[in-house]
């Protein structure tokens, strides 16, 4: 792992939001890299803060402290020149395949939004021919290259989608949500074809899900977030078979297995308790008020991320104690 | 329905294979935007008529004064208040000028003026309230208050003001007047499109893809919120009609012998009692391009809203 | 013999648009036994959703029309009820839960009021006792503070408790049949855990019978007794959840259940994925529906609709024909085994 050339670092990224009574702290102190190539799945409930995560990195967010270092340059210091330069490494892959494209543009026309604002292609003939090699990398034809968004289901559209970022030949794509509008059968084949591309093209993938099924199908490490912090990094096996955090652990039981067989002997954590406002965080620990594990250390001081083995990264008090077993 | 129990041959159970899943092609018809809001637009009646009826009116205000020999200025002292004939279709004035040509003639100068004084606010209010809504913060802040103060003032005292500048009498002022008072309201409602609009992934899309932010209104924001700004186009034109018949008829509007519809209103208005037809015949035309214009606008406004559409 | 509640014989249903008419469920069959959960599988646009809203004598969609069926629940067809009629046996006898609660919440209103609204539109009780009735209900779905909660609106709650109260106005009347249309697919996991253990132990206290409406196939592992896969507005597969998980016969019910990657196994290479999308239901495919996208389909698959095949094993069904007896001579068994491979 480390041998590999860091892409994209995060140092103590806050991004917090303005809200009646406080500041919402959506992403509070996130440390993270993701090296060239690989895919980073980042997993959490709703407002863990992973979509924000996601688009301060797209630069959508200004963060209120810590640093965004792409090739180890801040992302914030860029002059006009090099933020343009970075538009086009760095792609993004939205949750809402219906709200992601313009109704009025065609599909080629959006699939090829970055190749026009970068004039990549002055020719109008090797634009075309560049748009229809994308459309036909993705699974899409050039039956489809002057078709408006709305005859096309939601694969489909994702796939458009798909096509819009490669055009720029990016290093890292930002997926936030991709497959969770889709239906099974489709989020699969999405799930693939993002595989193959990277196979083909060795771009690096953030990959924002709250889906821990299919994160693992795809990720070379998972980073767990809870209320604007992550709280276990690890290799993708690692997450499922090794996890230290009953955060983790609880998501973990939660997936219900589609085998009722199994799931009749699955022991199950069930977490009771209310997620805390991240407008008043606790100050311990900010998973303590759900957290069968928790105690008076835990609910006095939060916990840091500490390595255990193997790059494998855990933010909790108690990470030794946890009993040893799967989910 | 097949029978389960008949024969079958080793041949109906041969596998097929191919490609799989290949896309059957869409069975259904192609259809754009437009082309959607045009089908839904044809199903009401009421529309549909009053747009053939704004086409016929459009087309008599530009051939309608070839139709006969008379002009709109040339005074006839022996053909003076004729009702209307075979000879004078409308009739004629108390200078004997034909009331025909002078009608249609007047269009031209109210429809022209309708046109301008609405498509032009409506574009600088595009504009502004696109870079209102998009930039937001203290640019929003600025342009707000100050369309806030700016309406605050009945329009009436600008337009009075701007006659006393620029002279009253051509169309140029009247249009010019009338854009400086109209863009606001449509900036407003542009804004409010865009604040919402803005959210959107496809437009966070652009700017994640570096896009310029004129890119972002112009490509983006603009062209979705067109639909609802053309039915406010079109229910803004019976207004300025109204609007510019009202200003002549108060005398700000364009000077005489120049007819236009307030113009001919203002003229009959004096001698109402002894000849109506010269006051009904354009209070009708106007009122007809009025009511036709409301219910155009009405059928688009139901035609864009998605949540009426099937 | 358990005793059927509810039935649905040869339901079909159409709605018309520009394009041409789309036949959205094409003669579909089920039924319902008391104090069972059966669920209904299949992806978006299968037709599911428009089953049972047809079920609940709810008119679908703009311009949709039932072209044929019945529809029998308590002796009566509930097809040829009228407003009125369905009005006292909607949230009373027969209810509902959404996916998204939030949009079918009065944001004007607190939620007691909602809850207590839909008892008292049934009994004629005082709002006391319908308060009352409504904090028992409210306690038995263990929402921490009933009484305090009930006092609260809607956008002052999370996702999970506005799906608590949902079925808090779903269940206060005690109905005999729940319908749950992907009750918890806008849920974060956790909450999701929470809800469908809530839903089973509901079912036994109330004496509820429940129709479970998702493309979830770990949610029906969890609830379901019996399940029906439906495809382009068709039942393809029928069977009990056991039978169902571990013996399908149909491909589209392998897809389904492969398409999902399972926690306790390992990680593979490539996801089996169904290949292609299902067909446009204004011009339904002459043969199989699924032909276009199954790996085993045969020359007769393209031109003659599979019959359902009425499988060894009690109540299973599958319309497809690799279970035909005349191809099993010739290919052999096919199994779900060989997808996996």
């Amino acid at each position: 792992m480390s041998e590999k050339k860091a892409l994209l670092e995060l140092k103590n990224v806050k991004t917090f939001f303005k809200v009646k009574g406080g500041m919402l702290k959506a992403v509070n102190g996130v440390d993270l890299t993701i090296h060239e190539g690989e895919t980073v799945g980042l997993v959490g409930e709703s407002g863990c803060g992973k979509s924000t995560l996601g688009k301060t990195i797209m630069r959508l967010y200004k963060p209120q402290e810590g640093q965004v270092l792409f090739d180890g340059q801040d992302i914030w210091q860029y002059k006009r020149r090099d933020v343009f330069n970075y538009t086009r490494q760095v792609q993004m892959i939205f949750q809402d395949p219906y709200a992601s494209l313009d109704p009025l543009s065609v599909i080629g026309d959006s699939a090829a939004e970055g190749m026009d604002i970068h004039h990549l292609f002055t020719d109008k003939k090797q634009r075309e021919s560049e748009i229809l090699r994308l459309l036909n990398q993705v699974g899409l034809n050039e039956s489809h290259v002057d078709r408006y968004p709305h005859e096309f289901s939601g694969g489909q559209r994702q796939r458009v989608g798909i096509a819009r970022a490669l055009a720029m030949n990016p290093r890292l794509i930002v997926c936030d949500e991709p497959i969770s509008a889709l239906d099974v059968s489709i989020q699969a084949q999405v799930v693939n074809l993002l595989k193959k591309l990277q196979r083909e093209r060795g771009m690096a993938y953030l990959f924002i899900t709250h889906d821990l099924s299919m994160v693992r199908q795809i990720s070379d490490r998972i980073a767990v977030m809870y209320l604007g912090n992550i709280v276990e990094i690890a290799n993708s096996e690692d997450i499922y078979l090794h996890n230290r955090h009953p955060y983790t652990r609880a998501l973990l039981s939660a997936i219900p297995i589609a085998d009722p067989t199994v799931e009749k002997q699955r022991k199950r954590m069930v977490l009771g308790g209310d997620v805390p406002s991240p407008v008043n965080l606790p100050k311990g620990c900010s998973f303590a008020s759900r957290c069968p594990y928790a105690t008076e250390a835990c609910r006095q001081s939060a916990p840091a991320l500490r390595p255990m083995e193997d790059g494998h990264l855990v933010a909790c008090h108690r990470a030794e104690e946890l009993p040893e077993e799967a989910y | 329905m097949s029978d389960i129990n008949r024969m079958f041959t080793d041949e109906d159970f041969a596998p097929i294979g191919g490609e799989l899943g290949k896309d059957p092609g869409s069975s259904r018809e192609k259809l754009t935007y437009w082309k959607d809001v045009w089908r839904n637009f044809r199903k009401n009646r009421v529309a549909l008529v009053s747009l053939g009826v704004i086409g016929l009116l459009i087309f008599l205000v530009l051939f309608g004064p070839m139709f006969n020999e008379y002009d709109y200025f040339t005074n006839n002292y022996s053909a003076i208040n004729h009702t209307p004939n075979a000879e004078h279709w409308f009739g004629t004035d108390t200078l004997g000028r034909d009331l025909w040509t002078r009608v249609w003639e007047g269009g031209r100068v109210s429809m022209l003026i309708a046109l301008l004084a609405t498509l032009i606010p409506e574009v600088i209010g595009m504009l502004v309230g696109g870079v209102s809504g998009y930039f937001g913060g203290k640019v929003d802040t600025f342009i707000m208050r100050t369309i806030d103060v700016l309406m605050g003032i009945p329009s009436l005292i600008y337009m009075i003001l701007l006659m006393l500048v620029f002279g009253s009498g051509n169309i140029v002022t009247l249009v010019i007047a009338m854009s400086l008072t109209g863009w606001m309201g449509s900036a407003r409602s542009t804004r409010g499109m865009i604040l919402q609009l803005k959210g959107r992934d496809f437009v966070v899309a652009s700017k994640t893809l570096g896009a310029p932010a004129w890119w972002i209104i112009v490509k983006r924001l603009i062209p979705n919120t067109l639909g609802i700004r053309v039915v406010s186009i079109t229910m803004s034109i019976p207004s300025v009609i109204f609007y510019e018949a009202f200003l002549s008829y108060i005398g700000l509007g364009v000077t005489p012998p120049a007819p236009s519809w307030g113009q001919l209103i203002k003229e009959a208005g004096a001698n109402f009692r002894y000849y109506p037809y010269q006051f009904v015949i354009p209070c009708a035309i106007v009122g007809l391009t009025m009511l036709c214009f409301n219910l155009v606008g009405d059928g688009l406004r139901d035609a864009l809203d998605p949540r009426l559409r099937s | 013999m358990s005793e059927k509640i509810l039935e649905v014989k040869d339901l079909q249903v159409t709605f018309d648009m520009y394009q041409g008419s789309v036949q959205a469920v094409r003669g579909v069959s089920w039924y319902l036994n008391r104090r069972e959960t059966i669920g209904i599988v299949g992806e978006s646009g299968c037709g599911k959703s428009v089953t049972i809203k047809t079920a609940i004598g709810l008119n679908p969609v703009k311009n949709g029309s039932v072209k044929g069926g019945e529809v029998l629940f308590e002796g009566r067809d509930v097809l040829k009820l009228n407003e009125k009629e369905i009005r006292s046996i909607l949230g009373n006898r027969m209810s509902m839960i959404f996916q998204d609660p939030f949009t079918y919440l009065n944001p004007t209103m607190t939620v007691g009021k909602q809850i207590t609204e839909v008892y008292r539109q049934h009994h004629k009780v005082s709002q006391a006792e319908a308060d009352a009735k409504a904090i028992e209900i409210l306690k038995m779905i263990s929402m921490p503070n009933p009484e305090e909660n009930m006092k609260r609106y809607p956008h002052q709650l999370s996702g999970g408790m506005r799906q608590r109260i949902m079925i808090a106005m779903a269940l206060i009347c005690e109905p005999a049949v729940l319908f749950a249309d992907e009750p918890t697919t806008a849920l974060d996991v956790t909450i999701q855990a929470q809800i469908v253990e809530l839903m089973n132990s509901l079912k036994e206290q109330l004496d509820t019978s429940i129709v479970l409406i998702t493309h979830d196939m770990g949610v029906v592992a969890k609830m379901v007794d019996r399940v029906y896969v439906m495809y382009a507005g068709k039942i393809v597969e029928h069977g009990d959840a056991e039978t169902i998980f571990h013996r399908a016969r149909h491909p589209y019910t392998w897809g389904l259940l492969e398409s999902v990657p399972r926690l306790d196994q390992k990680t593979r290479d490539e996801l089996h994925s169904i290949p292609g999308m299902p067909p446009d239901l204004i011009k339904p495919p002459k043969g199989c529906a699924f032909a276009a996208r199954c790996r085993y389909a045969m020359d007769i698959c393209t031109r003659e609709e599979p019959p359902a095949i009425d499988l060894d094993e009690p109540e299973h069904y599958s319309a497809c024909w690799l279970c035909h007896k005349e191809c099993i001579a010739r290919r052999g068994v096919v199994t779900r085994e060989e997808v996996q491979a």
